[in-house]
């Protein structure tokens, strides 16, 4: 691995059942880099970024990884018995064995971060999906992990939502997080990433700067895709 | 109406009360502590071998009569050696038979919490154990409990059968007091309303509980 690599794949494959997920894939992830996944439905982005965290397990291939990884998942995944700031502090306490008081210090700061510093004692429940969502983001970063997944993580949200958990993605890409983004918000994919990976039938397509990706395809398939939802 | 048999008979009778609230307690936690553990092993997929040895044991105590099985366990066993007081067959039997209900109860909790709970807590590093018990179990019992609850007053009821096998528990002990008496409508009443006035008492605070639970949930 080179210096700055954090995550390196080779050669990853996955099927499920017959059908093949993710062929042959390639990846080099560098610290500070923000990539965006694109590409249709069913193009395996999804499955890469599980394949990466470990929640599914590769047929073939290397996964090396440079530290530990946080994931966002469209769904939230909060916890329900947990208050806001339990479900950044507690796995503190339960995994890296934090003293109560320290990791709750470290909770109350995120949330701050992520501007909810108010609803540090509300439970999940009563949380907007945006708000749910911003918190599972501060739960993620609580674990300092080096690299952050985000598997769509506006898409199980209103439209009027998205652009606060956007918002908020934007200010960790300022801090120097290392980031792999799934998404559909094309304009945001765009604008946050500095490098765009796009997907088509488990393969990477193409593979490059965000600009280039976005205005300037070299790839057929890529082109028909941006086409086909009104980029280019 | 000769009711000052049963004021007559008031010590005995609660007595017998208290016995029949002993067994129940101790047979549902052991029962609870079984299907916990059974729940648990058939929620996480185990081996074909453990997974049919469970659903044997789950079929046989859901599919023959608790009776059947108390006399079996407390008269039945000593022929192979097994030999035990009848106090201790009778909360056997009870654990056995409602483990029996119990895990397949702790199992669809636990199947019910979204898959998603777990991924998430992986993802942040708990590792299979820890996950159940800080993330799996507590979402599981609140969906658990008032079917627990149930169980439980299932159980105190049938507790009346642990009669036959000698041990004077509530139900016992009218039959005793019948068979120097002859006066069955004012005992069975009294018996009766006795294992309302237990049953309807859990059912108050199972309430209780719940609505504690769901508070928590809507803060």
């Amino acid at each position: 691995m080179m210096d700055s690599t954090i995550l390196k794949l080779h050669k990853i494959n996955k099927s499920f059942g017959d059908l093949k997920v993710l062929i042959d894939i390639d990846l080099e992830v560098r610290k500070g880099e923000i990539i965006s996944i694109i590409g249709p439905s069913g193009s395996g982005k999804s499955t890469l970024l599980r394949c990466i965290s470990g929640l599914e397990k590769i047929d073939s291939g290397n996964i090396n990884i440079d530290g530990s990884i946080g994931m966002v998942f469209q769904q939230f995944n909060l916890f329900p018995h947990y208050s806001v700031v339990e479900n950044i502090y507690k796995p503190l306490t339960v995994i890296n064995k934090m003293d109560r008081k320290e990791a709750k210090e470290i909770a109350l700061n995120l949330l701050a971060k992520v501007k909810l510093e108010d609803k540090a004692d509300s439970y999940p429940a009563k949380l907007s999906g945006g708000q749910k969502q911003r918190v599972a983001i501060a739960r993620a970063l609580a674990m300092s992990p080096k690299i952050m997944l985000f598997d769509e993580p506006t898409s199980a949200l209103d439209p009027e939502l998205t652009l606060e958990v956007l918002q908020t993605i934007k200010d960790l890409s300022k801090e120097d997080m290392t980031m792999v983004i799934v998404t559909h918000e094309m304009n945001f994919a765009r604008e946050v990433s500095n490098r765009t990976i796009f997907m088509d039938e488990g393969r990477i397509v193409e593979d490059g700067p965000a600009e280039e990706v976005f205005l300037r395809p070299k790839n057929n398939r890529t082109k028909a895709f941006l086409k086909r939802i009104n980029i280019l | 109406m000769k009711f000052h048999i049963i004021s007559n008979n008031l010590g005995f009778i609660l007595a017998a009360a208290l016995t029949t609230i002993k067994i129940t307690i101790i047979s549902f936690l052991l029962g609870l502590v079984l299907a916990v553990i059974i729940g648990t092993i058939r929620y996480e997929k185990p081996p074909k071998f453990l997974e049919v040895i469970l659903n044997v044991y789950i079929e046989i105590f859901r599919g023959t009569p608790l009776l059947i099985q108390l006399f079996f366990i407390y008269y039945g066993l000593p022929t192979i050696g097994i030999k035990m007081s009848s106090f201790v067959a009778a909360i056997f039997g009870l654990a056995l038979n409602s483990a029996a209900y119990m895990s397949e109860i702790i199992r669809a909790a636990m199947l019910s919490v979204d898959k998603g709970q777990r991924e998430a807590s992986y993802v942040l590093g708990y590792n299979r154990i820890q996950s159940l018990i800080y993330i799996i179990y507590p979402q599981a019992m609140r969906i658990a409990i008032p079917s627990l609850m149930n169980s439980f007053s299932s159980l105190l009821k049938e507790s009346s059968l642990v009669s036959s096998l000698a041990i004077t528990e509530l139900t016992r002990s009218g039959q005793l007091i019948y068979t120097r008496t002859y006066r069955a409508f004012e005992i069975y009443l009294t018996l009766g309303v006795l294992y309302f006035c237990m049953t309807y008492s859990v059912s108050l605070i199972s309430k209780k509980i719940e609505k504690k639970i769901n508070n928590i949930y809507q803060n």
